[in-house]
């Protein structure tokens, strides 16, 4: 199936879970870092990335912190 | 001087930006020599390679700590109601606060909030346990309605996001403060000079959150510590109570037994 992170189209096998598509896109450096995700625009909180299983055409937004004013 | 937020006591009425510093190392100078105890960052996309924001990200902790402060997440770039709620929940897993400077942009000429959407946010993330400083208009009737949300933070613009334009409106904010005594009141958006944050506080504002003009400085730190000391001039004006203005001139020097008046007209 395919998704989106960040807007870039990804390729998972299905049956993919946040924790797997993490896994793939991901850094090593950024996976020790701080990050939340929303799904399709909305929250998913770190506790269910494992159990919140893809669908196609999914939208995943994996966002870091940065400066703001 | 003490400034509350939501139940929280800090030594300075100064929020403070994290964006456009010349380098992570002049932020950090600055910051600290601003003496704020409140700085504002945000989150956003990141590609897989990309390190820099970890790094800033590192350099925000380090300051927080060294100045006993706060993080205020914000929600910039967000132009829904929807949108700035998601980005509030990612934020406050991230960083573990339930403040939130609650940003709904409306137009992007000008990034004027969105009143209609900023209270939609606002009254969904008070429901879902969030402390909530909205960045809104100095329009009193929306400020109004953002307390009696549960907002005991308000926070109108002096003027647009960047532009250091200062205070656009001072009747609106005066306004609002004499409308709002109970609210805490943070002036945020388009500061361009000390002088400006003086103003807000002589009106009796609590706080000031600013970025670009300490930032964009072409000393930073400098201008961090000339904002610091603007801010207790202006609180020690309002403390001491400024004089009524006069339409007409009075004499500052007492005319009774002055020399020489008796030979005018001859």
């Amino acid at each position: 199936m395919n998704i989106y992170i960040n807007g870039q189209a990804v390729t998972l096998t299905n049956q993919s879970t946040i924790t797997d598509a993490l896994q793939y896109y991901l850094s090593e450096t950024q996976k020790k870092h701080s990050f939340a995700v929303a799904l399709n625009c909305d929250f998913v909180a770190k506790s269910d990335y494992a159990q919140t299983y893809l669908t196609h055409n999914d939208a995943l937004d994996v966002l870091f912190p940065i400066q703001g004013g | 001087m003490s400034l509350s937020i939501y139940g929280q006591q800090l030594n300075s009425r100064l929020l403070i930006g994290s964006a456009l510093y010349p380098s992570p190392e002049i932020m950090k100078k600055a910051i600290i020599a601003s003496e704020a105890q409140v700085v504002t960052l945000s989150l956003k996309r990141q590609n897989p390679q990309a390190l820099h924001g970890e790094k800033i990200w590192q350099y925000i902790q380090e300051i927080v700590q060294e100045n006993q402060g706060h993080l205020l997440p914000n929600t910039a770039g967000c132009k829904s109601a929807k949108e700035a709620v998601t980005l509030a929940k990612m934020s406050r897993e991230i960083f573990a606060t339930n403040w939130i400077k609650l940003e709904v942009i409306g137009d992007d000429y000008n990034l004027q909030p969105d009143a209609i959407e900023l209270l939609v946010a606002a009254e969904q993330l008070i429901a879902d346990g969030f402390h909530v400083l909205p960045y809104c208009t100095d329009d009193l009737v929306l400020c109004q309605r953002l307390y009696d949300l549960g907002c005991q933070v308000i926070m109108p613009w002096a003027s647009p996001i960047g532009t250091g334009k200062g205070l656009m409106n001072p009747y609106n904010l005066e306004t609002i403060r004499y409308r709002l005594p109970n609210a805490t009141l943070i002036l945020d958006a388009g500061i361009g000079k000390p002088s400006d944050a003086c103003l807000a506080l002589e009106m009796g504002y609590d706080g000031v959150l600013l970025n670009s003009a300490v930032a964009l400085a072409d000393n930073p730190e400098c201008m961090a510590k000339a904002f610091a000391l603007a801010l207790q001039a202006g609180e020690q004006a309002y403390v001491a109570g400024i004089m009524a203005e006069r339409q007409t001139a009075h004499p500052s020097t007492p005319t009774l037994d002055t020399p020489f008046w008796h030979h005018h007209g001859k």
